[in-house]
């Protein structure tokens, strides 16, 4: 098996991403996941042009809704992960296309296997808001979409997960150094059934 | 330290894709790729509640040249370090995009003429089973025909590499039957 570290050689008719390396695949894994986080802007702005701003949100916050249940099940699939617990949210959530590693940056704090708190430490999207001043989409992407995309990622691992934002945007000053380096902490709790 | 073949193990707060073997990471790479073309279908899905097909499918050809020309190739030539200006360099990005030609997904004989000319028949095309299955004929039309969605992204594609380098379509869709290929289309470089 070759090991390649990129494509910059001859073009190969039956290349395979077997053929390349890990740092290789890794790389490509990154880009892939950046184009994933992406791609919801340029919809978004495509449909406010046609249908105004409402629409166009209304839109957004229905995509996430439904890609959570697949997105939470091809992971599942790709990485052999089973489990309907907190932990196997952190790993799904870790792992997925729309949030992954070297995107985005967060810790799992665990109080207990049924009691976690999600802080996210590195958000690119609410980066790029705050340094274009745009509160109105924080407020609406942080608040609302954030809020439903999880609902929907954690229903999909377990009905049972309750999700509750702990601090959401807009950060005070538009600035992380008053809220200690936090985009956003959720608590997540599985309740014991009554 | 060994390689996880999968992440069925606890969980690692300082996990890295590193830590996964090949095969994992190869199989998580053709996750992305089904959220990424996932999210186009379903945002097409949503779209067509609000609007027209026609609106619809000016909307996903907008999207997908831009998005394609400011991030899908940057990105994608960026990490596997491809670079050049002829056909045979393309058609390695063609290997290497989310939604790009491979075994399992859009799948395509090739007619290499030359470095800087190509033909591509595309036998497998999950996107156009999928408009077979569900759609109409205007569905495929929006996609696959003359100014459709996908000559649009030939188009784009062709012009970040090389200016001069121009898609033709040979063979457009509807097809015939389930047994006929896809589609052709010819890459050359014209200057």
């Amino acid at each position: 098996m070759k090991d390649l570290e990129e494509y910059s050689g001859k073009y190969d008719p039956n290349i395979k991403y077997q053929d390349f390396s890990k740092d290789a695949l890794a790389r490509l894994l990154n880009a892939y996941s950046k184009e994933i986080a992406l791609l919801s802007a340029f919809w978004y702005n495509a449909v406010k042009e046609r249908c105004g701003e409402e629409q166009a949100f209304a839109c957004e916050v229905k995509v996430w809704e439904d890609i959570g249940a697949p997105e939470i099940n091809w992971t599942r699939e790709a990485l052999n992960i089973q489990e309907t617990d907190l932990h196997a949210f952190a790993k799904l959530i870790e792992m997925g296309g729309s949030f992954a590693r070297d995107v985005y940056d967060s810790t799992f704090d665990f109080k207990s296997p049924d009691h976690v708190v999600f802080t996210v430490t590195k958000c690119p999207s609410l980066t790029y808001l705050e340094r274009h001043n745009e509160r109105k989409r924080v407020v609406q992407i942080c608040q609302i979409l954030e809020h439903a995309s999880m609902k929907a990622y954690a229903a999909a691992v377990n009905p049972h997960i309750i999700i509750t934002p702990l601090k959401l945007p807009p950060r005070e000053d538009w600035d992380e150094k008053g809220w200690g380096g936090i985009c956003c902490q959720w608590e997540l709790k599985i309740e014991p059934k009554t | 330290m060994k390689e996880l073949q999968d992440y069925s193990g606890p969980y690692m707060p300082d996990g890295k894709f590193a830590d996964f073997s090949k095969d994992a990471l190869v199989r998580l790479l053709q996750n992305y790729q089904k959220i990424f073309v996932g999210l186009m279908g379903i945002w097409n899905g949503v779209n067509k509640q609000r609007m027209s097909l026609e609106e619809t499918c000016k909307l996903d050809g907008d999207v997908y040249e831009m998005q394609v020309r400011q991030f899908e190739l940057p990105l994608v030539t960026e990490a596997m370090n491809i670079h050049g200006d002829d056909v045979v360099t393309m058609l390695k990005y063609f290997q290497m995009c989310p939604d790009g030609a491979r075994k399992g997904l859009y799948e395509y004989d090739e007619d290499i003429k030359s470095n800087n000319h190509a033909i591509l028949t595309f036998t497998k095309c999950p996107t156009l089973f999928y408009c077979e299955r569900h759609g109409d004929e205007k569905d495929i039309e929006c996609l696959c025909g003359p100014g459709g969605v996908e000559h649009r992204a030939f188009a784009a594609i062709c012009k970040y590499f090389n200016p001069d380098m121009k898609c033709r379509a040979l063979k457009l869709p509807p097809r015939k039957s389930k047994n006929d290929i896809c589609c052709i289309w010819e890459f050359k470089v014209e200057p």
